[in-house]
């Protein structure tokens, strides 16, 4: 019976497309993804493109808008994460890189070259 | 969406985990039949992880990067080291190490076999489904990628950076930076595994340990509790919402729940029947939990407590070897307190407003929200079904049938449990409605599943006809 079972159970991991409704319930679909859930809707793919971008170690910066503390603060975890090994610092000035993401562009800094990833995101190589 | 290099990683991670417990066991099971082997996956892959785990941990400290070769290079030297033991070791030795059984009870009735068979099926069913959504879910809680994995993934590529991992340094750190490195570890070297930084290996990795505490739970109890009543017991644990829930949130607090839960379970049996192997088993166990957050080592301090005061009769040598396996688990710690020490970084909860009264009398407010939510937590069949109310009702019935207050630990150890944590949330500074909202349905994870391998023994204890047939005891 244990044999049976199991089998059974393997066959609904094995199997392609959508389960019935009370499996599907315990298999969470809607959070079958690679990617962070964040609260905030984040473009998780244009931080992976972004850190695909990103030199180990060199120092970036995040800029969100400022009328978002759940977007800012989500997009500096999901940054903190997939940006590694490149190291995160506060301030823009104290950057070699900069990610802007859907916000404006910080005074006193430039920029060398432009990284644009989509959906308003984009990376910035600064001057040093 | 493919799963293959989801699976690829937990096999190898979990296979190399198994095969650092099993050497580290071989000494205790050396002449035992291939099935007895197998019996002990649970118990031998949570053995594989823990030593692993706190090895890397005082490696990290001592400057390593932890990557995937110094995991490769310490799980084998492990494997080597158990192995050598093994053999080198005499057999008087080996037999003091030992389990007493490795056999199970059986059903003495068709019936109980019947009971025993069909619940023992659906407990699989249960964990290869927990397993299955598992693979299909990124971690719902955000303190996973927000710090554990982050955290796991510098320790891989940069090491322990003072710049990341301590406040008021060159970069931006990591939140929660007292909280000890194991889990992160563990979910540093799962993502890597992975190749493309797959946070579904979070949940897999926790439905692993969530499986492997079932396992070994049935495994230490098979030789004590009889089939008819342990299977249906393992059952009403295994279908709790809330496990299913936090396996796909990924936090590490059912992991500290875990090890927690099988120290508990391990020490109660060192002190009921004095075997070394259980006690062996508490201090791995006992050491994965005070590396795992900082909240363990209180947690471990208390149900230590619980347990040698329910056993006090039981004799010094006993005692003495439950606070010295205490003590060596505490030790196992070191190197990241004394890390913390050096750097003069503190606990996020403060000890010193935890202990000063006139502190917590500014702000009695607190404790009444705190115990209606974290009781709410305990007692409500939507998230831990009905494990804490079977421990309570069995408890008192057994108390007053047979006259001995030892029936009332398991309850004791849920009041310990509970009042640890609305202590806890008094003397924090923390907005309490935030505090409670996100963690509540978490932090009582350890005491509810530290009481719940409680519920086999009782309910055996109270039904007649113990005891019963031993059967297929082999060694």
């Amino acid at each position: 019976m244990v044999v049976a079972v199991s089998l059974a159970a393997l066959a609904l991991l094995a199997a392609p497309g959508r389960f019935p409704r009370p499996i599907r319930q315990i298999a969470q679909h809607s959070l079958n993804t690679r990617d962070p859930v964040p609260t905030a809707q984040l473009d998780v793919g244009a931080l992976r493109r972004a850190a695909r971008i990103l030199p180990a170690r060199a120092t970036y910066a995040v800029v969100a808008p400022p009328n978002d503390p759940q977007l800012a603060h989500d997009l500096q975890g999901v940054a903190h994460l997939l940006f590694l090994p490149a190291l995160p610092v506060a301030e823009p000035s104290r950057a070699e890189w900069l990610l802007r993401y859907q916000a404006a562009h910080p005074a006193a800094v430039k920029v060398v070259r432009t990284y644009r990833l989509g959906n308003g995101v984009v990376l910035e190589r600064l001057q040093p | 969406m493919s799963y293959r290099h989801l699976l690829a990683a937990a096999v190898l991670l979990n296979g190399s985990l198994l095969a650092v417990g099993y050497a580290l066991l071989a000494t205790p099971l050396r002449g035992r039949s291939p099935l007895a082997w197998i019996s002990y996956c649970g118990v031998a892959l949570l053995v594989g992880a823990s030593t692993v785990g706190v090895v890397l941990c005082g490696l990290a400290v001592a400057g390593l990067r932890i990557d995937l070769t110094v995991f490769g290079v310490v799980a084998v030297l492990l494997v080597a080291l158990g192995v050598a033991a093994a053999f080198a070791l005499p057999p008087a030795t080996r037999d003091r190490v030992a389990p007493a059984s490795s056999g199970r009870l059986s059903s003495a009735t068709p019936l109980g076999s019947v009971v025993a068979a069909a619940a023992g099926a659906a407990v699989v069913a249960v964990g290869v489904l927990l397993l299955a959504s598992a693979f299909r879910s990124s971690p719902t809680l955000d303190d996973v990628w927000g710090f554990w994995l982050p955290k796991g993934i510098a320790l891989g590529r940069l090491g322990l950076d003072p710049g990341l991992f301590l406040p008021g340094g060159a970069y931006q750190p990591f939140d929660h930076l007292d909280y000890p490195l194991w889990w992160s570890i563990v979910l540093g070297l799962s993502a890597r595994l992975t190749g493309s930084l797959d946070l579904r290996i979070v949940d897999v990795e926790l439905g692993v340990l969530v499986v492997a505490m079932l396992a070994a739970a049935a495994r230490l109890l098979a030789s004590r509790i009889r089939p008819a009543v342990l299977w249906p017991c393992l059952l009403l644990i295994s279908v709790s919402p809330e496990l299913h829930r936090q396996v796909l949130g990924g936090g590490a607090d059912l992991a500290l729940a875990v090890y927690l839960a099988l120290f508990v379970l391990c020490g109660a049996l060192w002190l009921a029947e004095g075997g070394l192997f259980e006690l062996a088993l508490a201090v791995v166990f006992g050491a994965a939990a005070v590396q795992i957050k900082t909240e363990g080592a209180p947690q471990l301090l208390l149900f230590a407590a619980v347990l040698s005061l329910a056993g006090w009769k039981v004799g010094r040598r006993r005692q003495l070897g439950l606070w010295g396996g205490v003590a060596l688990a505490f030790a196992s710690a070191l190197p990241f307190l004394a890390w913390r020490q050096e750097h003069g970084l503190r606990n996020d909860i403060s000890l010193r407003h935890a202990l000063d009264p006139s502190f917590l009398a500014g702000r009695t407010e607190r404790v009444a929200p705190a115990a209606r939510a974290l009781g709410h937590q305990l007692v409500n069949p939507h998230d831990w079904f009905l494990v804490v109310p079977a421990v309570l009702l069995l408890g008192v019935i057994g108390a007053l049938r047979h006259r001995r207050m030892l029936w009332l630990a398991p309850a004791a150890l849920v009041g310990v449990g509970y009042a640890f944590w609305i202590w806890a949330n008094w003397g924090d500074t923390m907005n309490l409605r935030f505090r409670l909202e996100t963690s509540a349905y978490r932090i009582v994870d350890a005491t509810v599943l530290a009481a719940a391998f409680a519920v086999p023994f009782l309910v055996d204890r109270l039904l007649p006809g113990r005891p019963v047939t031993r059967g297929a005891e082999d060694g």
